[in-house]
């Protein structure tokens, strides 16, 4: 799947958060991967926890996942398969950390 | 029996398709008959709690089942039916509940706590949300409402407004396009003939029915007696699983999904017998997808189609000259007048390109409560006159060149609205959210092409003197507008921005001086 980066690529200095280098192995924190989706797509504490469904129920639309996608793709240092882009991989944070869990282990 | 109206579409399956699935959303399903029971009882209690033929009811829903019992339970009443997709943000929805005078909405329980928190639900008189009511103002929960009920006899006519359909146009906040039940059958009608739908047809429903092109997916299945299965998500391998789970024969997606959806059989190869065909519009599929989509999905029809919200469904390039024409927009479809229209030489013919003009039906009654912005596109014209007299046309604002065999391909726009997957944004509504942000002291917004998404939206701010909070602004957009919208880049402007002779920010200057930068 060919995908923008995330909603705001900003060419000035001051980009809120560094890449890491591709290929390093990565953990995918909890508490930062909430953070990071909370901020980013501009939700409130409270509204998300582990299981809250985040794109079928319209929570999340398909440029949020563009951009989640890219987040755990290089804080985890994975890279989805065009099939693993799929809702049992995404749906929530407990799915996603044990995509991940899984890809990595 | 004659269909005048979006709720005889429905009650046309009755005598022989009572029974047959009109919806299908997961492993939920919903017969013609059960349709019909649930909009007449939802219409019912619409007519009890004060709604009258004329009154704006909105819906604000992911897609769902009751999305669709709403719309029709509306149509039943003769109110009008104002779909706020549910992509688009608080405020933009606040705008258009204030903006058409909404007396009722339909949404879910977030959704409506984050709007009343905004105090955006102030104008209306009543909520409906699916989920629990409690904590909410003069609200009803979906399953509290009542299972059955007959609404008044009395029908609204084929020239009343069924819908209002939100759209942007190159100035201001989004704008309520006027559309009528005659609109809505006359494009039905016209839709499903070229497509050459029938009864054993089971579509995708993946567009959004807050547009006309979306709602039409629906409308279409009902003409013809086929099934609508709905798709939530508009991911790739989750479309492919729908298709072949529910055997679904057709598809219409915007070109951002083809895109994805192409890339993603070229990778992962998937056989779809039960496809028969795949419909386009919104915009220009770039060639190298084009070329390919044949190939990933072999022996299926590709109609590429054209067509507004304020004049739809417009024109058609069939699968039979799809290879031949790759990349036009078609010819005109059947009961449509299109004309191209230059200033100096009037109606343009083979080999000369102008404005492409509306004629007919399908031309839409312009925007509510705008009509200086609706006489701007909706007007006489006078080169015309000596074939249709005074008829009002509708100027789309797509220049487009017509070859000589009266195929038609899209040269560019005549103004400066933004166009970014699907979504037509206009650059001062960016402009105006920008400004109240109170980060930066000039703003210029602007299309830039975007091999996946068509366009996408960059910004030029200049803080004069002061530097620009380049985060504080890009947390500002994401939480005052919808993704769609969001800048992709921000270009900082140095020092004061250039300005022309009427004292305003000289915007050719600065656009022209960030695309440079951008090439460099």
């Amino acid at each position: 799947m060919k995908l923008p980066d995330a909603p705001a690529r900003m060419r000035s200095e001051g980009a809120p958060e560094g890449t890491p280098g591709k290929g390093r192995r990565m953990a995918l924190v909890r508490n930062a991967l909430i953070d990071y989706i909370l901020s980013t797509f501009g939700l409130e504490e409270g509204e998300l926890d582990d299981n809250t469904v985040l794109f079928s129920d319209g929570l999340l639309d398909s440029f949020c996942m563009v951009s989640l996608i890219s987040y755990v793709e290089s804080e985890a240092g994975i890279t989805f398969r065009p099939t693993e882009v799929n809702l049992d991989n995404l749906d929530s944070v407990a799915r996603i950390l044990a995509f991940v869990e899984r890809k990595s282990g | 029996m004659v269909l005048y109206t979006l709720y005889d579409l429905i009650e046309n399956n009755l005598p022989d398709r009572a029974d047959k699935t009109a919806l299908v959303l997961g492993d939920a399903e919903l017969t013609y008959g059960e349709l019909a029971r649930r909009a007449e009882a939802l219409a019912a209690w619409l007519h009890e709690r004060g709604i009258r033929r004329g009154d704006r009811v909105a819906v604000h829903l992911h897609k769902s089942i009751e999305e669709v019992v709403v719309t029709f339970a509306v149509a039943r009443l003769g109110a009008i039916i104002v779909n706020v997709s549910y992509q688009r943000s608080v405020p933009q929805l606040e705008h258009i509940l204030h903006d058409c005078q909404v007396k009722l909405l339909f949404t879910d329980r977030r959704r409506a706590m984050l709007a009343e928190k905004a105090g955006a639900l102030r104008a209306i008189e009543a909520l409906v949300v699916l989920g629990r009511p409690d904590g909410l103002a003069n609200a009803t929960g979906w399953d509290d409402l009542p299972r059955s009920g007959e609404a008044p006899a009395s029908r609204p006519v084929d020239a009343d407004l069924a819908s209002l359909h939100y759209t942007s146009g190159s100035t201001g906040m989004p704008k309520g396009v006027m559309t009528t039940h005659l609109n809505l059958l006359d494009g039905t009608h016209r839709v499903a003939d070229y497509l050459h739908n029938c009864a054993e047809d089971r579509i995708l429903g993946l567009v959004s029915l807050s547009a006309p092109w979306g709602l039409l997916q629906v409308t279409t299945m009902f003409l013809r007696g086929g099934t609508v299965v709905l798709q939530p998500v508009a991911i790739p391998s989750e479309i492919v699983a729908t298709i072949n789970a529910k055997q679904v024969t057709g598809m219409a997606a915007f070109p951002v999904s083809w895109i994805e959806i192409v890339a993603y059989l070229q990778q992962e190869p998937a056989r779809m017998p039960s496809l028969r065909y795949i419909t386009s519009s919104g915009g220009k599929i770039p060639l190298p997808t084009l070329e390919v989509l044949p190939r990933v999905l072999p022996g299926v029809n590709i109609y590429l189609t054209y067509g507004l919200t304020e004049a739809f469904r417009s024109t058609v390039l069939p699968p039979e000259r799809f290879h031949d024409k790759m990349g036009s927009l078609g010819r005109p479809c059947r009961n449509v007048d299109v004309f191209i229209i230059e200033p100096v030489k009037g109606v343009c013919g083979p080999g000369e390109q102008g404005e492409l003009v509306h004629r007919g039906t399908l031309v839409t009654k312009g925007y509510w409560g705008d009509p200086d912005t609706t006489a701007k596109s909706f007007r006489t014209c006078e080169a015309l006159r000596p074939l249709i007299g005074d008829e009002i046309v509708h100027y789309s604002g797509d220049i487009v060149r017509i070859d000589d065999e009266g195929f038609l391909w899209f040269v560019e726009r005549a103004d400066s609205v933004i166009k970014c997957s699907g979504y037509r944004v206009s650059p001062t509504e960016v402009e105006d959210i920008v400004q109240r942000s109170g980060l930066a002291n000039h703003v210029v917004a602007f299309g830039v092409e975007d091999d996946t998404l068509g366009q996408v939206v960059h910004i030029a701010v200049s803080a004069e003197g002061r530097a620009v909070d380049l985060a504080g602004l890009t947390q500002y957009c994401r939480q005052n507008m919808p993704t769609f919208m969001v800048p992709q880049t921000i270009h900082v402007w140095e020092g004061a921005m250039p300005i022309a002779g009427t004292g305003k920010v000289d915007r050719r200057a600065v656009i022209e001086t960030c695309l440079l930068n951008d090439r460099k």
